[in-house]
C-alpha cells in the first residue's frame, strides 16, 4: 500500500504478508563493526605513509565515525517519536488512523526489534477494535510465536487473542487457549491480567450460551474487573446479559443494576457496537434508589 | 518547602515524609544535594581535561607533521583517543544499564538501590547521564513513598542545566508535584504545576497533570475550576488508568457535592466506586480532609464537611 493511496482495510492474507515482509532482525554485526574497521584501517594507511594527508587523515576519519554513529542514534531516536505519536493515537482510540500510520511504520522498525514489537502490537489492537477478528488473530500470534510463553505481555496477548476468536465463533481455538492459560494466570501476580482473563471467561460463557456459568461469576466481577478501568464496562454489560437470559421476568433488578454499571463507564452505543447482542439491553435505566 | 538541612532533622517522623525509617538499614544513603554537586564538577573538570589532552595531541600532530617526532605523537594521538573511547564506554555502559533500573525501581526491590549506588560512584559521567541516572532515584524513592527526598532531588536535579537530560524533565516535575501534595510541600506542588503548564507534555504526561491538578484544586477548595470543562475531564479521564481515573472521578464527584450538583456528584462518585477499591476511596476522602484539618488555606467558605443521603466522601 503506497502512501499516496488512500488507505484500505488490509485483508488477512495483506496482514500475513505484511508482517511477513517486515520480520525483526537484530541490527547487523557487520554495521556495527563498519565504522570501527574504518577508523583503523585509516589509522595504518596513514602509519605507513610519511606524508602531511596521511597524518590528517586519521581525523577526518574520526569525524566520519562520529557522524555516522551520532546519525544511527539519531535515527532511532526519531523511530522511537513516531512510536509513541503512533501509541498516543492508539490510547486515544483513533484506531484507522493508528492502524495507517503502524502499518506505514513497520517496515523502518525491523532493525529495531523492540519498537517493532510495539508497533505489532498496536496494529494487532487496532485491527481487534476495527473488528478485523481474522487479520487481529493472525497479528496476535506472530507476536505471541515470538515471546516466551510465560512472559506477562504474551499472556495478556493471548487473552485478547481467545476473545477475538470468541468474536469469530472459533470456539474450539479459544476453550484450548484459555484452558492453556489458566495456570500461568494463577501463577502471574498481575490484577490487569487476571481481570482480562475473567473478562475472557465470561465472553466465552456468553457465546456459548452457558449462561448459569456466567451468573456464578457475578459475586467477584466488579472487584476483579476493576483493574480494567472503563473497559470493565463491557463485564459488566455481558454480566446483565446473562442475568437478562436466566431471568424469568426480564425487567429484574439484577439486570438493570448490572446495565447501571456499564453504562455508568461506558456510553451504551459503544457497548452494542463491540457486542452486538446487547442490544437487547438497550433503554434499560436504574430503578430509583439503587446503589451501585 | 523542605530543604535538605532538614532531612536528617526529620529522619524519625515516621510518616510518609520521613527520609529513613527507623531500624532499616539502606542500601543507597539519602539524598545529599552537595554530593551531586560535587559529583557532577568532578565530571565536568575530568571531561575537560580529556578534551584539552586531545586536542593538545591534535595540534601537535599536526605541527610536527615534517619532523621525526610525527610518528609518537600520532601514538600520543592514539593513546589520548583511546582513553577518550573508553571514557565514552563507561557512559554508554551506564546509559545501557538505565532500562534495568528502571525495571528494578518497578519492583521496587533493594536490587535497584545497590545498582543506583554503584552507578553514582562512577565517575567520569556525562552531565546528562548522571542527571538520569539521579531521576531513576528520584523514582525509587517515589516508589519506597519516601516524598520528602523526592522533593529534594527533583528540585537538586531541576536546579541544574539538564543537557540531554530534559527528556525527563516533565516527569522530575510531576514527581514532585505528586510527593509535594503527599508530604504537604504546597509551594514545591504548585511550583511544579505551573512548570508543567509550560512544558510539552506527552499524553500519559498530561493525562498525570490533570489527575494532579484536579487533585490540588479539590483539596484547596478551588471547586469552580475543578469542575470547568467536566465532560472534556471525565473523557480524558477515561484514558488513565483505573486506579488514577477512579480517583480523578472521586475528586470531581465531591468538589460537585460541595457545589451543590449532587446529580453530577453521586454519578461521579459511583464510577469511583466501580474503578477504586474502598481503600484507595478512604484516601482521597483522608487527603481532602486532611487538608482542611485545623486550617483553611485557600480561605474559601465553601467547605463543609457533612453527609449527604449517597454513600458519598463527605
Amino acid at each position: 500500500m503506497a502512501k499516496s493511496q488512500v488507505f484500505q482495510l488490509p485483508t488477512p492474507d495483506q496482514v500475513a504478508d505484511h508482517l511477513a515482509a517486515n520480520v525483526p532482525r537484530g541490527p547487523s554485526r557487520l554495521v556495527s563493526w563498519l565504522p570501527m574497521m574504518a577508523f583503523f584501517a585509516v589509522l595504518v594507511i596513514s602509519l605507513a605513509f610519511d606524508h602531511v594527508i596521511a597524518a590528517v587523515l586519521p581525523w577526518m576519519a574520526l569525524v566520519v565515525v562520529l557522524w555516522f554513529v551520532s546519525a544511527r542514534a539519531r535515527r532511532v531516536r526519531r523511530l522511537e517519536r513516531q512510536a509513541v505519536e503512533v501509541e498516543e493515537m492508539a490510547i486515544l482510540r483513533y484506531h484507522l488512523l493508528t492502524l495507517e500510520r503502524a502499518w506505514q511504520l513497520l517496515p523502518s522498525l525491523v532493525g529495531v526489534p523492540s519498537v517493532h514489537g510495539r508497533m505489532v502490537s498496536c496494529i494487532a489492537h487496532c485491527l481487534d477494535q476495527l473488528q478485523l477478528y481474522d487479520s487481529a488473530i493472525l497479528t496476535y500470534s506472530f507476536l505471541i510465536d515470538r515471546l516466551p510463553g510465560d512472559h506477562d505481555q504474551a499472556v495478556r496477548l493471548s487473552i485478547e487473542r481467545s476473545i477475538a476468536q470468541l468474536q469469530m465463533d472459533h470456539l474450539a481455538d479459544a476453550d484450548d487457549n484459555l484452558r492453556g492459560l489458566r495456570g500461568l494466570v494463577l501463577s502471574i501476580n498481575n490484577t490487569v491480567i487476571n481481570g482480562a482473563y475473567q473478562f475472557a471467561q465470561l465472553v466465552q460463557h456468553v457465546r456459548t450460551n452457558h449462561f448459569e456459568d456466567a451468573v456464578a461469576l457475578a459475586p467477584v466481577l466488579v472487584e476483579q474487573l476493576r483493574p480494567l478501568g472503563v473497559e470493565a464496562a463491557y463485564g459488566h454489560a455481558l454480566m446483565a446479559l446473562s442475568c437478562h437470559h436466566l431471568s424469568d421476568s426480564p425487567g429484574t433488578d439484577e439486570v438493570d443494576v448490572w446495565w447501571h454499571r456499564a453504562t455508568l463507564l461506558m456510553p451504551a452505543v459503544e457497548l452494542i457496537h463491540r457486542f452486538g447482542e446487547l442490544r437487547v439491553l438497550d433503554g434499560r435505566s436504574m430503578p430509583p434508589g439503587g446503589q451501585v | 518547602m523542605v530543604e535538605p538541612d532538614g532531612l536528617s532533622q526529620s529522619g524519625d517522623r515516621g510518616d510518609g515524609g520521613s527520609l529513613k525509617p527507623p531500624g532499616v538499614e539502606l542500601g543507597l544513603p539519602a539524598f545529599v544535594p552537595a554530593t551531586l554537586h560535587r559529583q557532577l564538577l568532578v565530571d565536568s573538570v575530568i571531561w575537560w581535561m580529556f578534551t584539552f589532552a586531545l586536542l593538545a595531541a591534535l595540534g601537535l600532530s599536526l605541527a610536527v607533521v615534517d619532523q621525526q617526532e610525527s610518528f609518537g605523537m600520532l601514538v600520543c594521538f592514539v593513546l589520548f583517543g583511546g582513553a577518550w573511547v573508553l571514557f565514552n564506554l563507561t557512559n554508554a555502559r551506564v546509559a545501557q544499564q538505565l532500562p534495568q533500573i528502571t525495571q528494578l525501581v518497578e519492583c521496587g526491590g533493594r536490587e535497584a538501590e545497590s545498582l543506583i549506588r554503584n552507578v553514582t560512584l562512577r565517575r567520569p559521567l556525562h552531565r546528562g547521564v548522571r542527571l538520569l541516572v539521579y531521576h531513576r532515584m528520584a523514582m525509587l524513592r517515589y516508589r519506597q513513598r519516601r516524598f520528602a527526598e523526592v522533593v529534594v532531588i527533583c528540585r537538586s536535579v531541576l536546579s541544574c542545566t539538564l543537557g540531554p537530560a530534559r527528556q525527563v524533565k516533565a516527569h522530575l516535575l510531576i514527581l514532585m508535584a505528586e510527593a509535594g501534595l503527599e508530604c504537604r510541600d504546597w509551594y514545591g506542588a504548585w511550583a511544579a504545576l505551573v512548570e508543567l503548564h509550560r512544558c510539552r507534555l506527552s499524553l500519559a504526561e498530561a493525562l498525570r497533570l490533570l489527575a494532579l491538578q484536579t487533585r490540588y484544586q479539590v483539596q484547596f477548595g478551588d471547586d469552580h475550576p475543578a469542575l470547568y470543562g467536566i465532560e472534556h475531564k471525565m473523557l480524558m479521564a477515561d484514558l488513565m488508568s483505573a486506579e488514577q481515573c477512579g480517583a480523578t472521578n472521586a475528586f470531581l464527584s465531591i468538589a460537585a457535592w460541595r457545589l451543590d450538583q449532587p446529580d453530577l456528584s453521586r454519578r461521579l462518585w459511583e464510577r469511583a466506586q466501580l474503578l477504586c477499591t474502598p481503600r484507595q476511596l478512604e484516601e482521597v476522602k483522608s487527603a481532602v480532609m486532611a487538608t482542611h484539618q485545623g486550617q483553611n488555606i485557600s480561605g474559601s467558605s465553601t467547605i463543609t464537611v457533612s453527609s449527604p443521603g449517597i454513600d458519598c466522601p463527605v
